[in-house]
């Protein structure tokens, strides 16, 4: 049985990965021309590739997300927006080595 | 609030023991299954360049990677650690299906029976373990191979792929079959 508190947590984790996704999202339209150069190379399009990939960040994070509040709050939400944007680079930086997008 | 207490943020292990992690990506033409192949190849190549861009716990050299007709099957002894091996499979080309399996086999699974026993018939004449198994191959794989035999005696046949179920003896259909003990049933590797 889940208390009051977890499903609060729970939810706020929620909302956070929802906010995370729409910041890789964001992020990836500002970085168009490289996703546009890695995704030349894969056999789906770019609707999907951003999709894939912010799925790819909000995997990594989604733990971290559930201990950013009460009553764990071992890190804070920013930790988690600062470590998914980390992510993203990193699979990003991955993906261009990997499908020779420079 | 966190006062004066010492924070400490653990990044928990996809599972708390490893096993032999076997990925089959199956494809609907050759080609694709070797652009799959050439990409996990990079991946693999860029692990070894770039070991600190990659959260794995495995390294490169310890990695399968072959393929055979439209699939791609990757091997690795891991506690889970197959995210970038997935991005792979799943963006290098279209799969039909990408299936994932803990320490993986092959079996041939063979039962004699009496002849003319249907599979149905025969769960009601055999053991009750027997006839759990049967009804388990029947759920997972299909009907049997059904093969005449001599003295009055068919055999059931039913060819086993995926997560390891048969070891030391036992089969596990949902429960622990000792197989080995049964002269009527066989299990091939």
């Amino acid at each position: 049985m889940t208390s009051k508190t977890d499903n609060t947590a729970q939810n706020s984790a929620k909302e956070l990965l929802i906010e995370i996704a729409r910041v890789i999202l964001k992020e990836l339209q500002e970085r168009e021309e490289t996703v546009r150069k890695i995704v030349t190379n894969l056999a789906i399009s770019e609707v999907e590739y951003k999709k894939a990939i912010t799925a790819e960040v909000i995997k990594d994070v989604a733990v971290e997300a559930r201990y950013a509040f009460p009553p764990c709050a071992n890190c804070t939400p920013d930790i988690v927006k600062n470590n998914a944007l980390r992510a993203l680079q990193r699979k990003l930086s991955r993906d261009q080595r990997i499908y020779g997008a420079t | 609030m966190m006062d004066d207490k010492e924070v400490c943020i653990f990044k928990f292990r996809s599972s708390s023991h490893s096993e032999d992690y076997t990925l089959i990506a199956t494809y609907q033409a050759t080609e694709e299954a070797g652009k799959a192949k050439a990409a996990l190849d990079k991946l693999l190549q860029d692990m070894e360049e770039h070991p600190e861009s990659y959260d794995t716990d495995w390294s490169p050299e310890e990695a399968q990677v072959s393929t055979a007709g439209n699939q791609v099957t990757f091997v690795v002894y891991s506690a889970g650690y197959l995210d970038d091996v997935e991005s792979v499979v799943n963006k290098a080309a279209n799969p039909e299906k990408v299936e994932c399996y803990t320490n993986y086999q092959e079996l041939t699974v063979t039962v004699k029976v009496p002849k003319g026993l249907t599979p149905e018939t025969a769960m009601l004449v055999l053991d009750k373990e027997e006839a759990e198994a049967i009804k388990w191959f029947k759920e997972k794989i299909g009907a049997p191979k059904i093969a005449e035999g001599e003295d009055g005696e068919q055999t059931y046949e039913w060819f086993y792929s995926g997560d390891e179920i048969y070891w030391d003896g036992c089969l596990s259909t949902g429960f622990e079959f000792n197989v080995d003990e049964k002269e009527n049933w066989a299990v091939e590797e």
